[in-house]
């Protein structure tokens, strides 16, 4: 490959001959990327394409050009006829542990254009940009020399640079790759970031360097190797670059068509892949169009952060004009997020786990574990489990006979520690060691509701000198559970309406609607649309209006007749577009009702309890829970808090460890106008 | 940001067999509906020696 580009870089691509050659070479590189993949990696790409849009690279591998590789039916003979990777989708990269950011000010641009570069279009790219500035945007010029640029640099004034030229690459020694400001002088080098620590991190900027071809240059590779773990590594929000020189032309017209659209309100990908087919279109059979890659969050967005889109944005037709995306409030990214999936080993049942650490408080990057194998299905062990634990809510061990409170308490704590023996494997017991001192947040994304992550009480004595014995998870940590695939998880739930279902007649029940009636009370612009009886065609009732951000059951509500599998249609749809929070705190519920809750209607959170519960502890939990929230609490934290107070309330009784909780870890509540 | 995950992650990890480089790859799907959440492939020895930077 290197060879042909060294070939391609003997060719004039502006004559036609030469264009044609260029073009099939490109696709003869996309090709051998693509089919040096093994072949089940090339059927999932393959698969991919035209189902999934946005892509994110994540390798500390930097030289291989893989939005070139020509993705295209596997093992088909003749000519390829297939998709380049950046073209199929809005793709971003990025690198191992390195912590991105979701938002790229970009209201004070630096740009960095040599007069002496030779480019013709340079003084026309910098007339571009300095017509970027506007009200809420500066624009200025650095002087291309060294020590202005690097004192501008760490002076942190900046949040986004421009820089416009010749890069020269040394594939050998990466940290000697430069940016020529102007001739003759010394040039810019990855050190020259790195040696100023973590200069960046004050302004997170957007870094772009358009390097470009005096016009009879070649393909020879820029290798961005010295550059994006420099520039990252500093605190730069996001580098975009190109993999080779580029035409001087099509460079400028692709700067000004991705800050147009990035500056516009497209993530940053797309901002990319749309300038990117622009260029394509605008200059055919050029390839500078593959050249550009960016190291970014593939949905970061022009702001300042307070601010998200609300929802992936959806790819448009390429005709149309993309629509800033809509946006709600922020949430913390949580310590640490686990995957389960089922896998299966020798015929049995297994876990894979995946950590990750979206906050970055952890160096977990996607960290891939073997979890437990299970002689049945986790599903029967679950019961078995569950009916273990029930023996223990009727006061009784597992031989039948009594249990004092205390025992009870102690009976608890042995399950938790077997759990942590069985569901924690080695690996993942060292992980715990590492993670348990600077975790808070944990997210279990899941399919498999079986495992009863609040259970799990870790205790390890493989070092005598250092002995583990935690707290249960679900006391020690703030813990919540998603289904991967469902609904974005929601940052804040706004109620304007909520609704109790329960009865007065029923123990607590009166008190819990009073105290919902009391929080909701304190704060203007809540409606209370409770129905007069908890029935089933009151809550069809309900359903049916919508608008009702908070749904509680409690005692009395006529579930027995009540199965999830009844919201379907319009009413599954209401709820779809309310994302309540639906809070059942009555009875024990099947663990598989999030699916059809969570999945199916689009619930923003929800809470039930797996077990039997008792209900005044139903009751402190529902209070203790309701308190937090109105203080503006996490989710996370008032179940956590409210366990912590049954917990020491009833450590015997094991309500505190009933309830499943499932939403954002970090997300709030907002009642009313508030 | 989990609520902004893109649809695939294609995670590359370097690494070396008897001296020749090699790459591992994993694909981790946002959505159950794009396939298996994660899977891995590799480490195989690849022929793009000259693209994988050099370790000093």
């Amino acid at each position: 490959m290197k060879q042909t580009l060294d070939e391609l870089a003997k060719l004039k691509r502006r004559e036609e001959k030469a264009i044609q050659i260029a073009e099939r070479r490109l696709a003869s590189i996309g090709t051998t990327l693509f089919r040096e993949l093994p072949d089940k990696l090339q059927d999932r790409l393959w698969w991919l394409v035209g189902r999934a849009e946005t892509f994110q690279i994540l390798s500390n591998e930097l030289s291989i050009p893989w939005e070139l590789m020509m993705l295209q039916k596997p093992r088909s003979s003749g000519w390829p006829d297939g998709r380049f990777l950046c073209e199929a989708f809005a793709v971003a990269r990025w690198l191992h542990k390195v912590v991105g950011s979701n938002h790229l000010p970009a209201r004070n641009i630096a740009i960095v254009v040599p007069q002496d570069s030779g480019l013709l279009e340079s003084e026309s790219e910098k007339a571009d940009l300095l017509l970027l500035a506007g009200p809420t945007r500066m624009v200025q010029e650095v002087e291309p020399a060294y020590l202005a640029v690097t004192e501008a640099l760490r002076s942190g004034n900046y949040d986004a640079w421009h820089f416009c030229g010749h890069g020269k690459a040394d594939s050998t020694y990466p940290h000697r790759t430069t940016i020529q400001l102007l001739k003759g002088k010394t040039p810019l080098r990855p050190d020259d970031i790195q040696g100023h620590g973590d200069s960046l991190k004050r302004r997170q900027p957007l870094i772009f360097f358009n390097a470009c071809e005096t016009g009879s240059g070649g393909f020879s590779l820029m290798d961005l190797g010295g550059w994006a773990p420099s520039l990252l590594g500093a605190g730069a929000g996001a580098f975009l670059g190109t993999l080779w020189s580029v035409d001087d032309h099509a460079a400028r017209a692709f700067a000004k068509e991705f800050y147009r659209r990035f500056l516009g309100g497209e993530p940053i990908a797309e901002a990319l892949r749309r300038a990117r087919l622009h260029v394509h279109e605008s200059f055919p059979g050029d390839s500078s169009w593959l050249a550009y890659t960016a190291y970014a969050h593939p949905f970061a967005i022009q702001g300042d952060g307070d601010a998200l889109p609300q929802q992936r944005p959806r790819r448009q037709p390429e005709s149309a004009e993309l629509p800033a995306p809509s946006v709600i409030g922020r949430a913390t990214a949580p310590d640490l997020e686990i995957w389960v999936r089922n896998d299966s080993r020798d015929g049995h049942p297994q876990l894979r786990f995946i950590l990750h650490s979206p906050s970055g408080v952890l160096d977990f990057f996607h960290q891939e574990l073997a979890g437990p194998v299970f002689a049945k299905s986790s599903e029967d062990w679950f019961l078995q489990l569950i009916e273990r634990i029930e023996r223990l809510n009727s006061g009784f061990d597992e031989r039948g006979e009594i249990l004092l409170k205390a025992e009870a308490a102690s009976w608890l704590a042995n399950i938790g520690r077997q759990l942590y023996r069985e569901l924690f494997p080695q690996e993942l017991r060292y992980a715990y060691r590492h993670f348990r001192h600077y975790v808070r947040t944990i997210m279990i994304i899941t399919d498999n509701p079986w495992i009863p992550w609040e259970l799990i009480k870790p205790y390890d004595d493989s070092d005598l000198d250092d002995i583990i014995d935690d707290d249960f998870l679900c006391l020690q940590f703030q813990l919540a559970r998603w289904l991967p695939g469902a609904k974005p998880l929601l940052p804040e739930i706004r109620i304007q309406r909520f609704a109790f279902l329960g009865s007065e007649a029923f123990p607590c029940s009166g008190e819990e609607r009073e105290l919902l009636r009391t929080v909701a009370g304190k704060h203007s612009g809540v409606e209370d649309v409770s129905p007069g009886e908890p029935t089933m065609a009151a809550l069809e009732n309900l359903l049916d209006v919508g608008d009702t951000q908070l749904l509680h059951f409690a005692g009395g509500f006529e579930d027995r007749a009540f199965r999830p599998e009844d919201l379907h249609g319009p009413r599954a749809a209401q709820l779809r577009r309310d994302h309540p929070l639906v809070f059942f705190n009555l009875n024990d519920k099947h663990a598989d009702w999030a699916r059809r809750w969570v999945e199916d209607c689009g619930c923003g959170a929800l809470l039930y309890p797996v077990l039997r519960i008792k209900d005044s502890l139903a009751y402190e939990f529902a209070a203790t829970f309701y308190d937090a929230l109105d203080r503006r609490e996490t989710f996370g934290r008032a179940v956590q808090e409210a366990r912590r107070r049954l917990y020491a309330l009833e450590p015997g009784i094991p309500t505190w460890l009933a309830y499943t909780f499932y939403g954002h870890v970090n997300g709030q509540l907002r009642l009313g106008d508030s | 940001m989990i609520n902004q995950d893109p649809d695939v992650r294609f995670l590359i990890r370097s690494g070396s067999d008897f001296g020749h480089p090699t790459l591992t790859f994993q694909i981790l799907v946002r959505d159950p509906a794009l396939g298996p959440l994660l899977e891995s492939t590799g480490p195989i020895r690849v022929n793009w020696a000259q693209f994988v930077r050099r370790r000093h």
